[in-house]
């Protein structure tokens, strides 16, 4: 059972619509998965509770620090991502420290990346304290560039740059990232997953659709190798 | 179209649909979870300036010597704004230093300024 965390501490960089996206194309893919709504505002909650969508995603709101232990043990769920606020929290750190995973979104301003820089570093500690009581413990992560040009659109240099002082830092990322798309933002007013707004014109589904797909692959991907290594 | 009359484009996506699936079914529901020292990731986190945002009246009377309202008095309204890094940096360090939530940040600035 992956827990997901889903963590950048600069608001509005992409972590509930990548959460919510991911979450639900796993669901739609037969996979059981929970979200645990760890934001105040409750996006992923108001999402499942004031919309009509039939996704099979379980979502658990109402997650705070004296809870969140808890409510994780209890999931009975193959897959469990947690959305978290864009804030510097300690229900974000603990939420990092029990975590098996942990995806950094961000967009391509320097602000977003000197945020999640924040991240990662929380990241890097949570794993040494772990490592303390238990040396083979590991809290992966990888990075998401979220709302990029759509493939073919011309890709600004503020993003090139970013990209590539990422990658001289070393910092892990993934090969896919989410692109700017109308579908993405679409899925949050119609309260609806992707598969479900067929019949609505929001942009090219059809390309959206195949970015989760490529999204989905790639985490579960890295999830496999998780899994391979914690096993051995 | 090779002679047998199949097309490789049509035949390789729900192939890769598929095959996601068997790879999905390959994890199990239920595993022990990591046991987490909580003091420890919490100090650990700390230092990169992830603070409590809840609101508890002992933790405030605590680290503030002074009490805050856990409901607020009035009605709220929502404030976005956009400034530059420098100036965005220097109000989350502040807020981060004084353990405050951006909002009472904001209030306590006003305070100090009595505006
Ligand atoms: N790939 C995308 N394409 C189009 N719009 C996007 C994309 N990603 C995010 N957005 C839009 O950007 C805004 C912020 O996204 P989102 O709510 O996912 O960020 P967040 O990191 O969860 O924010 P917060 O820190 O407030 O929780 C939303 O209006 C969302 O619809
Ligand atoms: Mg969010």
């Amino acid at each position: 059972m992956p827990v997901i965390a889903v963590s950048n501490p600069k608001g509005g960089a992409g972590k509930s619509t990548t959460t919510l996206l991911l979450a639900t194309y796993l669901a739609q893919q037969g996979a059981s998965v929970s979200v645990l709504d760890a934001d105040p505002n409750q996006p992923i909650m108001d999402w499942k509770k004031n919309g009509l969508s039939k996704t099979t995603l379980q979502v658990i709101g109402g997650v705070r620090e004296a809870n969140l232990m808890e409510t994780l043990e209890e999931q009975p769920h193959q897959f469990v991502f947690i959305d978290l606020e864009g804030t510097a929290s300690l229900l974000v750190s603990r939420s990092i420290a029990m975590a098996d995973f942990v995806i950094v979104p961000v967009q391509a301003s320097a602000v977003d990346v000197r945020q999640a820089g924040k991240a990662i570093r929380a990241v890097r500690d949570e794993e040494k304290v772990a490592q303390r009581s238990n040396p083979s413990r590991r809290i992966p992560f990888r990075v998401l560039m979220t709302r990029t040009p759509a493939p073919g659109a011309p890709v600004s240099s503020v993003q090139r740059q970013l990209e590539a002082e990422i990658e001289a830092a070393g910092i892990p990322r993934f090969k896919t990232s989410l692109a700017e798309r109308m579908a993405f933002k679409a899925v949050f007013v119609e309260r609806l997953t992707l598969a479900e707004m067929r019949d609505l014109k929001v942009g090219n589904l059809d390309a959206a659709y195949e970015n989760v797909h490529q999204l989905a692959e790639e985490l579960i991907g890295l999830l496999q190798d998780i899994e391979k290594e914690s096993a051995a | 179209m090779n002679k047998f009359g199949l097309l490789d484009d049509e035949t390789s996506p729900p192939l890769l649909t598929s095959s996601l699936t068997e790879k999905i079914a390959m994890f199990a529901p239920v595993k022990p979870r990591q046991q987490v020292d909580i003091a420890a990731a919490d100090a650990a986190a700390a230092q990169h300036g992830f603070v409590s945002r809840e609101i508890s009246e002992a933790a405030d009377t605590k680290l503030l010597g002074r009490r805050r309202r856990t409901v607020p008095s009035e009605p709220t309204r929502h404030l976005a704004i956009r400034l530059s890094s420098s100036a965005y940096d220097r109000f989350v360090a502040y807020a981060d230093r004084q353990k405050l939530t951006y909002h009472d940040a904001l209030a306590r600035l006003l305070d100090t300024v009595g505006g």
